[in-house]
């Protein structure tokens, strides 16, 4: 039989081994996400294709068949492209991908968010991105010389209304 | 050759692949719980043992999670500008209360979640989350999750740059589902930072998941009797105060602030809730998906993967119950309920009613019902208030007298054992005869006297290790029974010093054969009384 001096040592060795654990697996195991030497490049990016047939006026026969509440001047078709984009970093494709609109019908916006690690220094951009099926090319490219600094993330966005990319 | 009589379980191991499979998968884990426990019982002692503990304990931490955090709440400031500064003020400008209340709040959380893992590999390797049992397995799954998004939220709210990378990655999983209109990573760009989702966040972290966590450990708990949610007194100052040294020696702290044009270089995460996030890293978040639900299913169909298990229900014989209620008390599992009496009769007003879908039996009811006695020789076929189908009492009574004819020796000695505890099928001692039972919560404290009675020397009941019954309170409540603690005592003129309690586990042999031997010198001294005792008797005699 061990006597309670003993048995009380033992509690504490069990505690101390049982804390140690603890503190060395909360917070005492690091883990590194970027080399001292990587930045990162962010594409966030939210836009809607466009649509993928012609709106159409419609005749006066047509308007009078409608619920007056329902009466729009112009019919169009749900549908919106798919979107192409395509960015390289320094001749090296980071994202290449054809999305779909979201939603049942095909009416909604694409989303992505995808981080990319590159070394720290100047990079030449190419971003490109096509939005309508109507369209034989990319129809929004830009092409920059950005320069990281170790740990920074260059975002690329996209706003139609301002012309398309947008670095920050 | 001494009688060998096995009242098996059935949800021991059954000689089926299945079973064989299932032993191999269980053993390796179960033996190293063993030997842990062997540790833990010599510095502890079974009472304070905190493998015995586990789900308790966690309940324990969850306590001084809350106080912890109900403090940091008081200084804690929810906008996204002002928390990191808060959480900052507390951790150095407060570290005499609010540091060390942080820290306690982190490492609470990791010895709850650490607990909790314990507890799932235990129930697990001893093979209790199957047959009835299945609820409280499948309850506990949700209950996991809910204990790690607490965690994962936690983190999120000091916003410096660990917060960030756990908001982004998280986010990030959140939108491969596509279940949300806008994308949710959409806020964390820098000019997208409001205080909004913040503090909805925040909300979560505060109330929303730990009100789910009480419910959820409400209904995990809701098919036991008894459930003991106060761990030992000694254990909880011993995990306090060791806690407490932790948070003074080496207490929480955080990374630098969040800065979204900044990514995190290094991180000091906490591997207890956040040891999945590097799979994002490397894994596309529908991947990583795939593999959280995958496990979780799992773990949900783990108590129905084969060999099937379906324990033979204790059966009511109406005749013979008083509507006493012992049986009720005793069962572990909430299985009994005393109901009107529905055979009319007049002289007892209630009944036991077994629901069999939650009898897991382990045949306690039989142990605690005052009619299993096996001295009424009235009836040829001994029958009693509530009994096993598969193992009656007539037939332990039967078994018992045999066991009792084939012991040869000078010393005889009978030994009931468990169907979870140590094998004695294998004694090969011409003194001692075996009588294994299901659970020694099953042995009715009349069939000791009745053995001593019918010529054995000695009883040795053998059970699970103390402290740790397969079937919860069976070895507890057969040594208060035996003990004179709880009805149906054994008779007070029995005498103690020819009746034994030891419990040993399946990897206690040796200890369990060392007992044995000892009962048995203990024995022979109290049938062959000492020279010295013999001369004062014949002094005493001799006038």
């Amino acid at each position: 039989m061990v006597n309670n001096g003993w048995r009380y040592g033992l509690q504490v060795l069990n505690y101390l081994i049982w804390i140690a654990l603890i503190g060395y697996l909360s917070s005492g195991v690091s883990y590194r996400l970027l080399e001292p030497n990587q930045a990162m490049i962010t594409l966030a990016l939210t836009h809607s294709g466009q649509l993928k047939g012609e709106c159409r006026k419609r005749t006066v026969e047509e308007l009078a068949k409608l619920p007056p509440n329902m009466r729009a001047p112009m019919e169009c078709p749900r549908g919106r492209s798919p979107i192409e984009v395509r960015i390289v970093a320094d001749n090296q494709v980071l994202f290449e991908k054809t999305l779909l609109p979201a939603g049942l019908s095909g009416d909604g916006r694409v989303d992505v968010y995808k981080q990319f690690k590159v070394p720290s220094g100047p990079h030449q951009l190419l971003m490109q991105l096509k939005d309508s099926v109507k369209a034989d090319s990319f129809n929004y490219v830009r092409e920059e010389k950005v320069t990281l600094v170790p740990g920074q993330i260059q975002f690329i966005e996209f706003n139609a209304n301002v012309g398309g990319f947008v670095l920050k | 050759m001494q009688y060998q009589h096995q009242l098996l379980a059935s949800d021991t191991y059954q000689n089926t692949v299945g079973d064989h499979l299932l032993k191999l998968l269980h053993k390796p884990i179960n033996h190293a719980y063993l030997y842990l426990d062997k540790w833990f019982n010599l510095a502890f002692g079974t009472h304070w043992n905190p493998l015995y503990h586990l789900g308790s304990l966690a309940i324990f931490l969850f306590w001084v999670v809350l106080v912890s955090g109900l403090y940091l709440f008081v200084f804690f400031n929810t906008s996204i500008l002002g928390a990191y500064h808060s959480v900052e003020f507390l951790t150095h400008e407060q570290w005499y209360l609010g540091g060390v209340m942080r820290s306690l709040h982190r490492y609470a959380s990791d010895a709850a979640i650490a607990t909790v893992l314990l507890h799932i590999l235990r129930e697990f390797s001893l093979d209790r989350y199957r047959a009835t049992r299945w609820f409280s397995w499948i309850t506990g799954v949700p209950t996991l999750w809910i204990v790690i998004l607490l965690g994962i939220s936690g983190y999120w709210l000091v916003w410096d740059q660990l917060a960030q990378y756990i908001a982004i990655s998280s986010s990030q999983l959140m939108d491969a589902l596509t279940i949300f209109s806008s994308a949710m990573t959409r806020n964390f760009l820098p000019e997208n930072l409001s205080d909004r989702f913040f503090t909805l966040l925040a909300f979560l972290h505060l109330l929303g998941l730990p009100v789910m966590l009480i419910f959820a450990l409400w209904i995990h708990v809701k098919r036991l009797t008894k459930v003991e949610i106060v761990v030992p007194r000694g254990l909880a100052i011993g995990c306090f105060l060791a806690l407490l040294v932790l948070s003074l020696v080496y207490p929480a702290v955080s990374h630098p602030q969040a800065d979204l044009t900044k990514a995190p270089m290094v991180l000091n995460l906490d591997w207890f809730y956040l040891a999945g996030f590097p799979l994002l890293d490397y894994w596309a978040p529908l991947t990583t998906w795939f593999l959280m639900i995958g496990l979780t299913l799992l773990l949900m169909i783990v108590p129905w993967l084969p060999p099937k298990r379906i324990p033979a229900s204790a059966i009511v014989q109406l005749s013979h119950c008083n509507g006493c209620g012992q049986c009720f008390d005793d069962c572990p599992f909430d299985a009994i309920s005393m109901q009107a009496r529905t055979d009319g009769s007049p002289r007892w007003k209630r009944e036991a009613v077994v629901v069999p879908h939650l009898c897991i039996g382990c045949g306690i009811c039989v142990g605690s019902c005052p009619y299993s006695n096996p001295f009424r020789r009235s009836e040829v076929h001994l029958t009693t208030g509530v009994d096993m189908p598969e193992y009656p009492v007539h037939e332990v009574r039967t078994a018992t007298d045999k066991a009792l004819a084939s012991i040869t020796g000078p010393v005889k000695m009978l030994v009931f054992s468990c169907s979870h505890g140590v094998d004695v099928s294998d004694l090969n001692d011409p003194g001692v005869g075996s009588i294994r039972l299901v659970c020694t919560g099953m042995l009715p404290p009349a069939f000791v006297e009745y053995a001593l009675k019918k010529g054995a020397d000695g009883v040795f009941v053998s059970g699970c290790r103390s402290g740790d019954c397969f079937y919860r309170f069976g070895n507890r409540w057969m040594a208060q029974r035996l003990h004179g603690e709880r009805v149906p005592h054994l008779h007070a003129r029995v005498e103690r010093d020819r009746v034994h309690v030891f419990g040993a586990a399946e990897t206690d042999k040796e200890a369990f054969l060392r007992e044995i031997a000892a009962f048995r010198e203990r024995l022979q001294k109290i049938r062959q009384p000492s020279s010295e005792h013999l001369s004062k008797q014949e002094e005493v005699n001799h006038g």
